[in-house]
C-alpha cells in the first residue's frame, strides 16, 4: 500500500483556478494551490488580515510537495502538520487566536499501482467529484449545520438559510485542534474534481454548479464561469474555484492483477447483480 | 485618470472619475444613470454587477454586454462581456493587451498595473468621427479612450479601495463644465433633477465634480467591524466569520462543537462549553438559546485536556459511515469489550493476524482493510488510513468497495458495505451465511469471505 515515489504519475491532468474577493468584501481571504500533484483551497478567517495570512500560510506549507508525481498520505499529513504549526504561530504573532483557515482539496496518490486521489478536509470548503454527469460532494463539512443535519435536528433543505450555516466546527488554527478527514478515491479518466470555498456554494446550489461544469468543457473556463456565476448571484463572500480534469490514467504494469481490475472501470462503475450466492450454499 | 476622449456612436458610454463603462444601445430605462452613480461612488465592477443584476436578474441569457474599467490606485480592473474589446497600452508604451468579451459565457477579466492608456471599443464599428473630450457623465459613443497622463498613483496604495481614490481625482486635466455640457442624450444622463431613485444619489449627483468619496453605501461598510481600521472589537468578535447576509446576527467562531469536555483551547480564545453537541463560542449569543453568551467565565484552561474514559474521542462521532454495530449484534457476538464507537487505532496494537486473498495478495490486519473492485476510504483520520485492496471483477459482480475488515481490540470484524451481490461468510463446520449489509460480524480464525467471481478472503493467525 506504499506508493513508489520514483514511479511517474500514471495520471494526466488539466486544471483551472479562479478567485475573486466578491462584491461585498474588501479583502480576499481565500488562498489556493493548483499544481501537480496538489490542488487545495483555503478560506481564511479571523478578520483584520489574519484570515489572508492564515490561509496563505497553510497553503505555503504544501508548496514543497509540488512537482512530485504522486504523494503518500503521510507526506500530506506532514505538510498539514506544518501548516497547523505555521498558522498557530501566526495567530500568536498577531495576538489573535481567531486567525485560522479551512483547507480542502486533493492530492494525486497511488494505491496498488492505480492512480488515486487523497481528499483532505478541515472546515466548510468543499471538494466535489463530477463523474458520468453526476456531482458528488466528497468532503463533509465540519460545520454546525452539517452536524445538526446528521443528528436529524435540521433538514438538508434548510441548511442554506440557517443562520448558523457559517459556524464551522473544525479548522486549522482559530483556536481549534480538530483533525482533518481523509478520503482515498480511485481517479478515473473523464472525471472532474471541483474544489471551492463556501463563497461558491453559498451562492449556487449543486444543480447550478453541475450545469456549469457540464457546459464548460475547459477547466479554466469552468473555474472562471463558476466564480462569475457566484458574483452574479450575490458574491457575498470571497469565492475560489479549482477545476481539475482527469485526462487519462494508466495502471501499474508491475501489478497485473490490479491492472486487470481497472480495465473498463473508467466508464462504468456499476456493479451488476448476479444470482443469489446463497442458493448454492 | 485625466479625462477621456470618445467617438460618437450608439452605445452608452459612462464616465466617472474612477471608472469607465460601455453599455449597449438598448438598455433598461434609467440604467445608465444608475451605473454612473455606482461607478462614481467607487463601487467599481461590483457596483456595476449590482445595478445590472437588479435590472436583468442573474440569468446569463438576458444579461447585457458590457465593458468596464475601474481604477483602484494604480491598478485598473477590466471586465468585458459581449462584442466589445478593451485595449491596454502598458506603462512602457509598447505592450498592447487586448481583452475581448466574446467567446466566453460570462465575461473576461484582467487587472493591469499602471497602464498608460486604456481604450474601450465596440467591435466592428469604425470610429471615423472626431474624438471629443469629457470628464464625467454619460454619452452615446462607440469608443472611449482613457488617457492616464501619469501612471504613478498620487497616493500610496493601501488594501482599502475606499481610502485610495480621492487624490487622483482632482487631477482632471480636461476642463469641461458639469456633465450636462458634454452629454448628447440628455435623457440618459446622470443629472440630479431627473427624479431617479439611486441610493446615495443625492450626495453624489448634487455635485458630480465633488470628488469626496461617499462611503455610506460602500461595499465595505457591512464589514467595517471586521476589517476597518478601527479595531475596537474583542478577540472573540474578531474570530467571527461574518454571515453572508446583513440581517443575520453574527455567528460564532469555529469551536469544536462536539468535543465537550475534551476541548482544549488556547486561553486566548474563549470557548463557551456546552454539554453534548453545542460547544460554540459566540460574541452575542443571538443564534439560539442553545448558546451561552457569558464567554469570559467559560475560558477553558488548557489543563482541562484529556477526555475522561467515558468521553469518546472527538473525531469518532463524525467518522466511519457504517462503522456502527448494533447492540444486539454486539451481544450476539458476545463481546463485552468492543465499543462500536471506539475503533482502536493500529498504533501499538499487536497485529491481530492477516488475510490471504485468492489472488495471492495478503495484508496484515494492523488496521482496517477495504476490499473491492475499486475500493475507496471514506472520511477517516489521517493516521487511520485503511489498506485498500483491489480485486479483479471482470463481470463487475463485486462492488467498488465491497467488504470492510477492521480491527477492534483483539477482535476482527467484517462488514459488507451494502453491496449489490453481498458477501458470504464460510465458517468451518457451519453453513454459509450472508453478511448482513451494513452490520459488522465477528470473524474467527480460518473464516473465509466469498465476494463472488471466485474472490475469497481467508483469515489466518487470529487469536
Amino acid at each position: 500500500m506504499s506508493h513508489d515515489q520514483a514511479v511517474p504519475a500514471r495520471i494526466r491532468l488539466a486544471w483551472g483556478a479562479s478567485t475573486d474577493r466578491g462584491r461585498r468584501r474588501t479583502t480576499n481571504e481565500d488562498s489556493f494551490l493548483a499544481d501537480h500533484p496538489l490542488f487545495l483551497v483555503a478560506d481564511g478567517m479571523g478578520g483584520h488580515e489574519a484570515g489572508e495570512v492564515a490561509s496563505a500560510a497553510a497553503i505555503s506549507a504544501f508548496l514543497p510537495l509540488v512537482g512530485n508525481p504522486t504523494l503518500s498520505v503521510d507526506e500530506v499529513r506532514e505538510a498539514l502538520s506544518a501548516a497547523k504549526s505555521t498558522v498557530f504561530a501566526i495567530a500568536d504573532a498577531l495576538g489573535s487566536g481567531a486567525a485560522g483557515t479551512t483547507l480542502t482539496g486533493v492530492a494525486v496518490t497511488e494505491q496498488g499501482g492505480s492512480p488515486y486521489w487523497i481528499v483532505i478536509n478541515l472546515g466548510d470548503s468543499r471538494t466535489y467529484m463530477l463523474a458520468d454527469g453526476v456531482l458528488e460532494q466528497v468532503s463533509v463539512d465540519h460545520s454546525l449545520v452539517q452536524e445538526l443535519i446528521e443528528s436529524g435536528e435540521l433538514e438538508q433543505s434548510h441548511a442554506g438559510v440557517d443562520p448558523r450555516r457559517n459556524v464551522i466546527t473544525r479548522a486549522i488554527g482559530a483556536g481549534n485542534q480538530g483533525e482533518a478527514d481523509f478520503w482515498l478515491i480511485p481517479a478515473n479518466t473523464g472525471e472532474r474534481i471541483l474544489i471551492c470555498s463556501d463563497g461558491l456554494t453559498g451562492e449556487l446550489d449543486d444543480a447550478a454548479i453541475t450545469m456549469v461544469l457540464l457546459e464548460e468543457t475547459g477547466a479554466q473556463d469552468a473555474a472562471n464561469r463558476l466564480v462569475h456565476e457566484a458574483l452574479l448571484h450575490g458574491g457575498r463572500d470571497n469565492v475560489t474555484v479549482l477545476v481539475v480534469d482527469v485526462l487519462g490514467t494508466a495502471t501499474g504494469e508491475s501489478d497485473p492483477e490490479t491492472a486487470k481490475t481497472a480495465v473498463g472501470d473508467d466508464y462504468s462503475d456499476d456493479t451488476y447483480p448476479r444470482e443469489q450466492l446463497l442458493a448454492g450454499g | 485618470m485625466t479625462g477621456v476622449e470618445y467617438v460618437s456612436g450608439d452605445w452608452h458610454g459612462v464616465v466617472t472619475s474612477s471608472a469607465v463603462a460601455l453599455l449597449p444601445e438598448k438598455i433598461a430605462p434609467g440604467l445608465s444613470a444608475r451605473v454612473w452613480a455606482t461607478l462614481e461612488k467607487g463601487a467599481g465592477f461590483s457596483g456595476l454587477l449590482d445595478v445590472l443584476t437588479e435590472a436583468y436578474g442573474t440569468s446569463l441569457s438576458s444579461f447585457p454586454s458590457f465593458a468596464v474599467v475601474a481604477f483602484d490606485g494604480d491598478e485598473a480592473r477590466i471586465a468585458v462581456r459581449g462584442p466589445l474589446t478593451v485595449e491596454v497600452i502598458e506603462s512602457d508604451g509598447t505592450a498592447l493587451q487586448s481583452i475581448g468579451g466574446d467567446r466566453v459565457t460570462t465575461w473576461n477579466e484582467s487587472v493591469v498595473v499602471a497602464p498608460r492608456s486604456i481604450t474601450l471599443i465596440v467591435k466592428g464599428v469604425t470610429a471615423s468621427a472626431e474624438p471629443l473630450m469629457m470628464s464625467s457623465g454619460v454619452v452615446r459613443c462607440s469608443r472611449i479612450d482613457t488617457v492616464l497622463a501619469d501612471a504613478t498613483p498620487d497616493a500610496e496604495r493601501t488594501w482599502n479601495a475606499e481610502s485610495d481614490r480621492s487624490p487622483s481625482r482632482a487631477a482632471t486635466a480636461v476642463s469641461v463644465g458639469p456633465p450636462e455640457a458634454s452629454i448628447e442624450n440628455a435623457e440618459e444622463t446622470a443629472i440630479p433633477d431627473k427624479g431617479m431613485t439611486v441610493p446615495g444619489e443625492e450626495e453624489t449627483l448634487a455635485d458630480p465634480l465633488d470628488f469626496e468619496p461617499s462611503t455610506d453605501e460602500s461595499p465595505s461598510s457591512n464589514y467595517d467591524d471586521l476589517w476597518g481600521a478601527t479595531i475596537a472589537t474583542s478577540v472573540e468578535s474578531a474570530a467571527v466569520r461574518p454571515l453572508a447576509e446583513d440581517d443575520v446576527p453574527d455567528a460564532a467562531t469555529p469551536a469544536s462543537a462536539r468535543q465537550s469536555a475534551s476541548v482544549v483551547s488556547p486561553p486566548i480564545l474563549p470557548v463557551a462549553i456546552l454539554p453534548v453537541t453545542r460547544a460554540v463560542a459566540a460574541e452575542q449569543a443571538p443564534l439560539a438559546a442553545t448558546m451561552i453568551s457569558g464567554i469570559p467565565a467559560f475560558g477553558v484552561p488548557s489543563a482541562v485536556a484529556p477526555a475522561s474514559a467515558s468521553q469518546p474521542h472527538p473525531t469518532e462521532h463524525n467518522d466511519h459511515d457504517g462503522e456502527t454495530i448494533s447492540v444486539a449484534q454486539l451481544q450476539r457476538m458476545q463481546t463485552t469489550e468492543v465499543h462500536a464507537a471506539t475503533p482502536v487505532a493500529s498504533a501499538g496494537v499487536k497485529p491481530a493476524g492477516k488475510i490471504i486473498l485468492s489472488t495471492g495478495d495478503e495484508a496484515i490486519l494492523d488496521r482496517t482493510v477495504i476490499i473491492g473492485r475499486r475500493p475507496r476510504a471514506t472520511r477517516v483520520p489521517g493516521n487511520q488510513m485503511p489498506h485498500l485492496l483491489a480485486v479483479p471483477s471482470p463481470l463487475q459482480d463485486i462492488s467498488r468497495s465491497h467488504v470492510e475488515i477492521r480491527v477492534e481490540g483483539s477482535h476482527i470484524l467484517a462488514q459488507d458495505l451494502d453491496t449489490t451481490n453481498g458477501t458470504i461468510l464460510r465458517r468451518v463446520d457451519e453453513p454459509p451465511i450472508r453478511l448482513h449489509p451494513g452490520e459488522a460480524t465477528m470473524i474467527a480464525n480460518h473464516d473465509v469471505l466469498d465476494l463472488g467471481e471466485g474472490i475469497t478472503v481467508t483469515f489466518s493467525g487470529l487469536s
